[in-house]
């Protein structure tokens, strides 16, 4: 099932990731774009309203088994990402992230963000 | 002997039949009435007892089930209400039979009337967005979408999904244990503990003889794995060359520190998991008995929405010596399992 993106496009014009965690299955899915048609994907970069939450995590009040959203913007600059409750993803965030995932190759995701370690029990 | 699950509006023609043919049922509607806020079905039994008519009412489900039709939008359109025909539609069919196997559990065993113990009805949605991924509570109703066709087909197919998500409601109407870190990884747990012994209650397994899977039959024939999770054998239920492998730890030494999933509530709940599952197996037999108890009570005790797993561990010891003696096998079946997991009981005490 596998459908990694191009290995021999080297720092792409436009290098766009999106991963889904969260959800009843507690999975974390990915798509990334990488492509040389910085003018197809500025419009729907910038719309985002990046900056309206400040940088981390927007509220989180979806309740059980709802999705988290992380996008992260490598290219075209400048670099920015944000994390989004399932209920945020609406307006120009939709069309972006709908738009990775239609356009964009599925990926292998890493491993979840953070750290693995010991926890006082 | 004649069964039958009455409707509101049955029991209210009961309840004004005449009292002199059925007293007893006409007392008992009347009574069943009277503790409707805002209203209530019952299961009624009626028997013949010489030349008396016994009735006996028992809880009974108060189901309905709405279409969203592809759309995101709640609730959608009512298509089976309690006592109603099946519909056709698989995905409205097995949610209606699942939340009634789940009532079913809770007020069999554990003598619940439904989510809130007060006969709160059984709200959800099917066909909840397009080639949605996901199963969710919302605080007042189970939403299933009908999975993309490539991973995940609908999420209906899992009655252990559908008991997941009606104890997403349990636990809200309990001890609101926190959706984050270890209390949200605790909250999942008991969803899947309740969702598996939903599914072993049903088709009446023993511990030993459970598939101890959350979710199987969820994926579609491409992906490589059993199903969301295995109880049993945490990180073991897919390993898939896109979904990754099974990242759930099954002890404490594994636990993951993340910010992704409400600091990996999906993840870390397999710990707990797996402590059920040793008390479970210890135990023997019907796991919705015992085991299932001592976790039940100990959800419906006097847990701090925000304990961690040592707290749990510690009060589902408490919960057991309650029940069945501080020297029970119980009680240690319950401090053997967890301290298979790496989660020590404070001070040893039970």
């Amino acid at each position: 099932m596998a459908d990694e993106p191009d290995p021999d496009r080297d720092s792409p014009a436009v290098d766009i990731r999106v991963t889904r965690s969260g959800g009843v299955a507690g999975m974390r899915r990915g798509w990334a774009v990488a492509s040389p048609d910085a003018r197809r994907w500025e419009p729907l970069v910038d719309a985002c309203p990046w900056d309206d939450d400040g940088p981390g995590l927007l509220v989180r009040d979806d309740g059980p088994d709802r999705m988290l959203w992380r996008i992260e913007v490598l290219a075209p600059g400048p670099a920015r990402s944000a994390e989004l409750p399932e209920s945020a993803v609406e307006g120009p965030w939709r069309a972006l992230v709908e738009t990775v995932r239609d356009e964009g190759s599925r990926v292998r995701p890493e491993p979840p963000h953070g750290s693995a370690g010991t926890a006082d029990g | 002997m004649v069964q039958s699950i009455v409707p509101p509006y049955l029991l209210a023609r009961i309840a004004s039949a005449d009292s002199e043919r059925f007293p007893a049922a006409s007392a008992a509607a009347r009574r069943t009435l009277r503790l409707d806020a805002p209203r209530r079905s019952a299961r009624l039994t009626l028997s013949i007892d010489g030349d008396t008519l016994v009735a006996e009412l028992s809880d009974a489900p108060d189901r309905e089930i709405a279409d969203a039709g592809g759309r995101e939008r709640l609730p959608g359109r009512v298509v089976r209400r309690e006592g109603g025909p099946a519909t056709g539609d698989l995905a409205a069919d097995e949610a209606y039979e699942g939340l009634g196997a789940t009532f079913d559990l809770y007020s069999e065993v554990y003598g619940r009337n439904s989510i809130d113990g007060a006969g709160l009805p059984l709200r959800a949605t099917v066909h909840y967005g397009e080639l949605y991924d996901n199963a969710f509570w919302d605080g007042e109703r189970m939403v299933f979408g009908d999975g993309d066709g490539e991973v995940f087909q609908r999420f209906t197919r899992s009655l252990s999904v559908i008991g997941h998500e009606l104890t997403h409601g349990v636990t809200q109407f309990s001890s609101g244990l926190a959706y984050q870190g270890q209390s949200g990884a605790l909250n999942e747990s008991i969803s899947d503990v309740f969702g598996a012994l939903v599914e072993q209650h049903a088709a009446t397994q023993t511990s030993a003889e459970a598939s101890w899977l959350i979710g199987e039959g969820l994926f579609t024939p491409e992906v490589q794995g059993r199903a969301l999770r295995s109880m049993r054998h945490p990180g073991t239920a897919y390993d898939d060359d896109v979904l990754g492998r099974d990242p759930q730890p099954d002890h404490l030494d594994g636990y993951v520190e993340t910010t992704d999933d409400n600091g990996g509530v999906h993840l870390n709940s397999g710990i707990p998991n797996r402590a059920f599952v040793l008390v479970a197996d210890a135990l023997g037999g019907h796991a919705w008995e015992r085991a299932g108890l001592i976790w039940y009570d100990t959800l419906t005790g006097s847990l701090a929405p925000d304990v961690d797993f040592a707290g749990f561990a510690a009060a589902t010891a408490r919960a057991a010596a309650a029940r069945y003696g501080g020297a029970s096998a119980e009680v240690d079946a319950v401090r053997a399992g967890w301290e298979g997991v790496g989660v020590t009981i404070d001070g040893g005490r039970a």
